[in-house]
């Protein structure tokens, strides 16, 4: 889908100016110059990064499964690039993606905090400004607590295989017994 | 990266409508053997080894196997991908289940009968409302995905897509009743397979397997952890599930009471194994969406996006969006035919018998079938029109047919229970699964084990509590 971007809005037809004759050459500068700030403002203002998770005490976003579903929005048609620092590199931010979706679903996430960031990468290759780093903790089930459920799981599947077991041995060959 | 739109419209309602006439055309052949009410119902009670496995396997083959095992294994890697496949066990389990119910109901046509006849009034009114909630769920999340799946791949818009699918599924099921849902299941499972076969051949031939591990410990690192709770825990929960759907689900009865007996639980075991590879198959192309270098931006559609891509890479081009359609289209209808198929016939005989106190005339059979087929379509049709995110209802409908586990096994070979006790365990154990589902101590992914483990509980002390003689079935 085509975005409106800084570069729509900055094409300006001269010939729709110039056949006005009403039009001074200064009201023309004037627009021309408008338009092109508010196309480098659009170029400077930086994505918004969302994401629709709960946010804890901290005022981080907060995951017990490790994933986390990103979203950009910016007015500029460019493509973007997204970093994310993990907690074994708290200060490095790495590459993520780099394209014009302006989504990304991240899974697998290691416990603890991460931050991401997003910005704009512009025909030209030159780059907007980043966007506010979006901070995430991802804190797993405790040890203790999935240790008591698995062998809650292990009990309750190993019953219902053995209960079935044993009836399909002790009804087997009893036809039409109800 | 999104799912492209890769064929077109008119190229979509083409092959759409030429599957539908086909469904439809083979509904009314197969369907001429359905001369009274089990013909119709159960065709015949007659079907075979390779049509029995077939269908048993394409009616687990829904759109969530190729959509939400993607969808785990993206999310909970390599245990999300085992563990959905866990849910071939409640095939695999259903086998000797299926022997004792053709043994002790020779003349069942619904598991409503079993619930009637084993716990009364009350246990088959819990019962109804419970599979009721769950089918219905299973129907719409079926229909609405199918529409958002056209649209996704072709640009037919949602509306027309949704009512396109549920109308052919309508049709031959109308047509056919069992009879075409078994037949069409079983091309529709070799399409699937096929379908899936080269998906994952196209992913293993390119990807390079230690350049991609390397990959995912680096960014996705806890897809690989073997200690990965949430995964851990969705393996318990993802089998629970599956018991729960299996064991208490006419889609699956009405498959046990159509086949001939001796064929019955060597079916369902063979579907099992045949089934179980799939959602490895499936998965396997999601855990390789990062390393591929394919952009996740919808989660559901991570299996499609995969299989996009690759395709397109191999430079299959519109073959692509075709091939995807084709299987997820087989997918979503041979789901659909079943349960629109065992939930028509649930209503038909459990409530003209249990509620009217009649026997529906073999004269009028097929017109009152009819009605119930087309009005349990036209329920789903309306509710799918808002798009509703129903897909909670369905997922968290896992404790509810999980809390029927128990008491399917105690009413099947037990002699003695004490049935208020079973009742109440069923209650608890929806209450509380529910509640775990939405707690953010435990999670969505402990929910069918709460369930399930509640209901155990009761239903073991009610063998040793008061018990009474269980009510002998005719």
């Amino acid at each position: 889908m085509p975005h409106k971007g800084p570069q729509s809005q900055a094409i300006v037809d001269i010939n729709f100016f110039v056949s006005k004759p009403r039009l001074s050459k200064s009201v023309l500068t004037g627009l021309i110059t408008g338009a092109l700030i508010a196309n480098i403002a659009l170029a400077l203002e930086p994505p918004k990064l969302s994401c629709k998770l709960p946010k804890n005490t901290n005022g981080a976003y907060a995951c017990s499964d490790g994933v986390i579903d990103l979203k950009w929005k910016t007015d500029a048609n460019s493509q973007f690039e997204l970093q994310a620092t993990n907690p074994v590199n708290p200060e490095t931010f790495k590459h993520r993606y780099k394209g014009t979706d302006q989504s990304s679903v991240l899974s697998g996430l290691a416990e603890g905090t991460h931050h991401f960031r997003v910005r704009a990468i512009h025909a030209d290759d030159s780059s907007g400004p980043w966007s506010e780093n979006l901070t995430l903790e991802v804190t797993y089930m405790p040890a203790s607590r999935v240790r008591l459920l698995l062998i809650l799981g292990g009990i309750v599947v190993l019953a219902t295989i053995g209960t079935i077991t044993f009836g399909y041995l002790n009804h087997r060959g009893k036809e039409g017994e109800a | 990266m999104m799912l492209a739109v890769s064929i077109s419209s008119s190229t979509a309602w083409v092959v759409i409508l030429t599957l539908g006439v086909l469904w439809v055309g083979l509904g009314i052949w197969w369907g001429r053997k359905a001369k009274n009410s089990e013909g119709f119902m159960l065709a015949g009670r007659n079907i075979g080894l390779a049509l029995g496995a077939a269908t048993a396997m394409a009616t687990w083959v829904t759109s969530n196997t190729v959509m939400v095992a993607p969808k785990l294994a993206y999310t909970q890697g390599i245990w999300g991908m085992i563990g959905y496949s866990t849910a071939a066990f409640g095939l695999l389990l259903f086998a000797p289940l299926a022997m004792r119910i053709r043994s002790i109901l020779p003349k069942g046509v619904t598991s409503g009968d079993f619930f009637h006849q084993r716990y009364g009034t009350t246990g088959w009114v819990i019962f109804m409302i419970i599979t009721i909630v769950y089918s219905l769920a299973w129907l719409i999340t079926m229909s609405i995905a199918g529409g958002e799946l056209l649209n996704a791949l072709t640009g037919i818009p949602y509306h027309q897509g949704m009512t396109l699918i549920l109308v052919v599924c309508i049709l031959y099921t109308l047509f056919g009743g069992l009879y075409a849902v078994v037949g069409t299941d079983f091309i529709q499972s070799l399409i699937i397979l096929v379908g899936i076969l080269i998906i994952g051949f196209l992913v293993l031939s390119q990807i390079n397997i230690p350049d991609a591990h390397q990959k995912l410990l680096e960014s996705q690192p806890a897809l690989l952890d073997h200690g990965m709770p949430v995964a851990l825990l969705a393996i318990f929960n993802l089998m629970l599930f599956g018991f729960g759907e299996v064991f208490h689900n006419n889609v699956w009865w009405s498959r046990a009471f159509a086949m001939r007996k001796s064929v019955a639980p060597k079916a369902f075991f063979l579907s099992g194994l045949l089934w179980l590879p799939i959602p490895i198959a499936a998965g396997f192309a999601a855990i390789a969406a990062n390393p591929l270098g394919v952009n996740i931006t919808e989660v559901n559609q991570v299996g499609p996006i995969v299989a996009e891509h690759v395709m397109l890479q191999a430079g299959l081009g519109a073959a692509a969006g075709l091939l995807i359609l084709i299987v997820l289209f087989c997918s979503i209808a041979s789901s659909i035919d079943s349960l629109l198929a065992a939930t028509s016939d649930l209503i038909l005989n459990d409530v003209s018998k249990n509620v009217f106190k009649k026997t529906i005339p073999e004269a009028s059979f097929h017109k009152v079938a009819g009605i119930v087929t087309v009005s349990v379509g036209l329920i789903t049709w309306l509710l799918s029109l808002p798009r509703w995110p129903i897909v909670n209802v369905l997922y968290s409908s896992g404790p509810l047919v999980a809390s029927l586990i128990w008491p399917v096994i105690a009413g099947l070979y037990w002699q003695k229970i004490n049935r208020p006790i079973i009742l109440t365990g069923i209650v608890l154990a929806c209450g509380l699964g529910v509640w775990a589902y939405y707690s953010p101590h435990l999670g969505w992914y402990t929910a069918s084990l709460i369930g399930a483990a509640i209901s155990m509980i009761t239903t073991i002390s009610a063998r040793w509590i008061l018990p009474q003689p269980i009510h002998r079935i005719s």
